[in-house]
């Protein structure tokens, strides 16, 4: 990395700091600055600035849990963005396009609208139950795409493209289906898997959801060097020395294992895989290693700011994340596009 | 000491090459040349690897696919016709890609110092911060060569194998000269070139070997002054050669007599309506 990507790493790694404490403090009960270093600072046993009960009782049970899942998941949207792109070797490409949102929307659909009443009853698996099914139907669809694409022992990304684009139809089209079917209880829960929120974190979900994703998305960004070759075309990465073939399975996978999980938890949030490496790309460079690494801070800080914005500007309710994700980036993105034509 | 033996290449139940015999020694450059759909893009590629064949390729005596890719990379390099390279890397990073068996994570100070070396090795210093895709065709050219180049800078011992399909595409007279200077004086220092060829003058220059393709088949093995023969030529590009020696340098010129030829026909032509 050159002393430029290194520069906005390190913006974007104190633009996160600064709206953690910023966010925490935004809600119903606000809480200063000051009070959330006090609070954070008790922690860790330092006794040093006064701040109240419910303040430190606001913040550890709903604030903080909620700011580190829209840290974990924004990480996670943006990084697994940049490596379908950089597999794909094309700057549109997200998650979505191997299936992983349409299958786990698909098999959320199925679980809400024609039971699945019989897990709820198992203790601990019961309140988990829409999220493992969710991650299961994200890992069955990108399964059955990969396979859809081997040919001759190695995949083959167009077919890949043209199987997860039918998949994704066909997913849409049961979800659809049992849209159809569903009642308005059933309606309302299937909302948040078009639209999204992180309205359901809790210190247990966050931490499921860190231990599964820690390795992959750690993989990913070292593989960052592979994917700088693999933008020169296969057969010409293969020449390098890079295994192409084990390089696309291991992104295929770990996406689907980070993108399986966070869809999970917290629906469809679109958007973010998408914009944020591009912003990167235009302002730092096209080098994996700074796309991956930045889109890791990039990514949080996005989603943090928006879902900061998502629960306070109409509150008591929430806005969908996705709304917001969308209502930001958009702009941004058309008013680099439309900057980087003038330039040309 | 490269060897290709017995390589036959069939693509969809079509026999596009078949039993092509070569051997390329140390501090040699073999041009492959003939005419369009001769297979000399489906050979390179096979011996590249990046199509199935059957037949054995051996590099300093052991079979190509029992080096490990790491390594094999680290000797062998392969330039092909046309990149579609995607994303907006800069000239340097490209250069840089050529370091890709050398560093595990970030560049050591040394591939810094080889990647620069080669980008201004091929007058590219000007361009370094640009964006590739925005350089035009010859100056994308380069800036792979220099990639392979950069590739194949290690201290290993063995001699390298370079591979390049038809590099002189997009290129001005001026860059041609240069190019294939570089591929001699990388040949010179004991490393076996193999190149995809059209021009057969500037072939009789600088290759050491020639291996005359056409429909797929072996059609002349040797040295330019042995294959460049006006039987051989004919019949494989069918049209009139003349051979001469070159007017100031030590090999054969090829002069092709098509105006001539056209010329017969039409006169034979206004010969048999006079009669």
């Amino acid at each position: 990395m050159n002393r430029k990507q290194r520069n906005i790493i390190l913006l974007l790694v104190l633009a996160v700091i600064l709206t953690v404490f910023v966010s925490s403090g935004l809600g119903a009960v606000s809480i200063s600055v000051k009070s959330t270093f006090s609070v954070l600072l008790k922690a860790v046993g330092i006794d040093v600035w006064e701040h109240t009960n419910e303040e430190s009782l606001v913040f550890w049970l709903i604030r903080f849990p909620r700011v580190l899942f829209a840290l974990v998941i924004g990480g996670c949207l943006a990084v697994t963005g940049a490596s379908m792109q950089g597999l794909f070797r094309n700057p549109l490409a997200d998650p979505s396009i191997i299936g992983i949102s349409g299958g786990s929307a698909m098999s959320a659909a199925i679980f809400i609208v024609l039971g699945g009443g019989l897990l709820f009853s198992i203790p601990i698996i019961g309140e988990l139950s829409l999220s493992i099914v969710a991650f299961f139907g994200a890992l069955a669809t990108t399964a059955v795409v990969f396979v859809i694409s081997i040919k001759r022992g190695n995949s083959d990304v167009s077919t890949m493209l043209l199987a997860g684009i039918a998949i994704n139809a066909l997913a849409a089209a049961v979800t659809g289906f049992l849209t159809y079917l569903a009642n308005d209880e059933q309606l309302r829960d299937l909302t948040f898997w078009t639209l999204g929120s992180l309205g359901g974190a809790t210190w247990n979900k966050l931490a499921i959801l860190s231990l599964i994703v820690v390795v992959p998305i750690v993989q990913l960004i070292r593989h960052s060097k592979s994917l700088n070759a693999l933008a020169l075309g296969e057969d010409e990465a293969a020449h390098l020395g890079v295994n192409v073939a084990k390089l696309k399975r291991m992104i295929v996978i770990h996406t689907a294992i980070i993108m399986g999980t966070t869809v999970s938890f917290c629906g469809i949030i679109g958007f973010i895989g998408l914009v944020v490496p591009h912003i990167l790309r235009i302002a730092g460079g096209a080098g994996n290693h700074f796309v991956l690494l930045g889109s890791l801070f990039g990514g949080m800080f996005i989603l943090l700011f928006s879902d900061t914005i998502a629960r306070t500007i109409a509150a008591p309710t929430e806005i969908p994340i996705g709304v917001i994700t969308a209502l930001v980036g958009a702009p941004v993105f058309l008013s680099l596009l439309v900057s980087k034509k003038i330039n040309h | 000491m490269f060897r290709a033996e017995d390589i036959s290449v069939t693509i969809r139940k079509r026999q596009l090459l078949k039993n092509i015999d070569f051997t390329c020694k140390k501090g040699e450059v073999t041009a492959l040349i003939g005419p369009n759909g001769a297979g000399k893009t489906t050979l390179l590629k096979a011996i590249s690897g990046d199509i199935p064949f059957e037949g054995k390729v051996t590099l300093h005596e052991s079979n190509i696919t029992d080096y490990s890719a790491k390594d094999l990379a680290k000797i062998k390099a392969v330039l092909l016709q046309k990149s579609n390279l995607q994303f907006d890397f800069k000239v340097n990073e490209v250069t840089m890609m050529g370091r890709y068996p050398y560093f595990s994570h970030t560049p050591s100070q040394n591939d810094h110092k080889i990647a620069n070396y080669y980008t201004n090795y091929l007058s590219l210093s000007d361009h370094v911060e640009q964006v590739h895709i925005s350089l035009s065709g010859g100056e994308q050219q380069r800036n792979h060569f220099a990639r392979v180049l950069a590739q194949l800078d290690s201290n290993s011992l063995l001699p390298k194998l370079l591979l390049l399909d038809e590099p002189l595409n997009n290129l001005d007279i001026k860059y041609q000269y240069q190019f294939m200077e570089m591929i001699k004086e990388f040949a010179d220092k004991g490393n076996s070139v193999i190149v995809v060829m059209h021009d057969l003058n500037m072939t009789a220059e600088f290759a050491n070997q020639v291996v005359l393709l056409k429909n797929g088949k072996l059609q002349a093995l040797g040295t330019p002054e042995e294959v460049y023969t006006t039987q051989i030529l004919e019949g494989c590009y069918e049209i009139p050669v003349h051979i001469q020696p070159h007017p100031f340098k030590n090999h054969p010129m090829v002069l092709f007599n098509l105006q001539n030829n056209n010329l017969d026909n039409v006169s034979e032509e206004i010969y048999q309506l006079v009669k």
